[in-house]
């Protein structure tokens, strides 16, 4: 069966020449190369590099939010109803008698 | 076998040579098999893309039993054999077959190489399968034994058979019945 006559020859050269020639197309090629494992690193990159939608709405709510929390002052949402009055080496506190009667009864 | 052990252990280790050079190596010379067993050069595509697919896959299962070689070609075949099972292009082999020398003979001194060619291809695949192994990859029959998992005497029948089909099949002027 190993001893190949003409025929046999033949049948290998018809088959050569019917492939002469046959690649892989460059689709196929990066569709297998597409599905290769990746690396740690690869991984990674994958992750950081990718595109992910966020809604606009919530996204300026928020950084509002941050604003006034970080940037504005807090005392610009306290009203001015307190006041401290220096007399000599003593600072008196005035505030508002609901305020003192309220924390006089936690006392 | 050395490089192929270092290829096997960078291929599990995701190293991006390892995966060009398994394609590079292995890529275009099984399109050319597969196309032959197919007759279908999208098909034959597709296959080797799945078996690259799957390969990349199931590397890091590979326990190095058989050859690199071997294990790629067993599952190129497989999903060939699949393609052709459902478009129902197999046969269901008889016994063992015994040829006529005559024939043989006949052939051999004097064949019509075009008529060989178109014959190659409306042979069963069955006997193709074999054939695009033994002459093309120019395996042995226990290689092809052992791709197959099939015995060596089922092989030897099928190329046996095959060959005399052609031959028989070039006497008659192209009425192939394999």
């Amino acid at each position: 069966m190993d001893r190949k006559d003409n025929f046999d020859k033949e049948i290998k050269n018809i088959m050569e020449e019917e492939t002469f020639g046959l690649t892989l197309s460059q689709a196929a090629l990066d569709n297998i190369f597409k599905n290769r494992k990746k690396t740690i690193k690869e991984k990674i990159n994958n992750f950081l590099n990718r595109e992910i939608e966020i809604p606009l709405a919530p996204v300026i709510v928020g950084l509002v939010f941050i604003f006034v929390i970080t940037i504005i002052p807090v005392e610009a949402f306290k009203s001015q109803k307190e006041r401290i009055i220096d007399i000599g080496g003593s600072q008196v506190i005035i505030r508002e008698s609901y305020e003192v009667s309220k924390n006089e009864d936690k006392n | 076998m050395v490089a192929e052990k270092l290829l096997v252990k960078n291929l599990k280790n995701g190293q991006e040579d390892a995966y060009n050079k398994i394609v590079s190596e292995y890529g275009n010379r099984l399109l050319r098999t597969c196309y032959l067993i197919l007759k279908d050069r999208e098909e034959a595509e597709d296959v080797v893309q799945e078996t690259f697919i799957r390969i990349f896959q199931k590397m890091d299962t590979f326990r190095e039993k058989s050859g690199l070689y071997t294990w790629i070609y067993t599952i190129a075949l497989n999903l060939s054999r699949d393609r052709l099972r459902k478009k129902q292009d197999t046969l269901i082999l008889e016994d063992e077959w015994v040829g006529n020398n005559e024939v043989e003979y006949q052939v051999e001194k004097n064949f019509d190489r075009d008529l060989l060619r178109k014959e190659l291809y409306h042979l069963n695949s069955l006997y193709r399968e074999v054939l695009v192994l033994f002459y093309f990859e120019e395996l042995s029959i226990k290689e092809i034994s052992n791709l197959l998992n099939e015995k060596e005497g089922t092989i030897k029948s099928k190329l046996s058979r095959g060959r005399r089909i052609l031959k028989e099949s070039l006497l008659k002027g192209g009425q192939l019945n394999g």
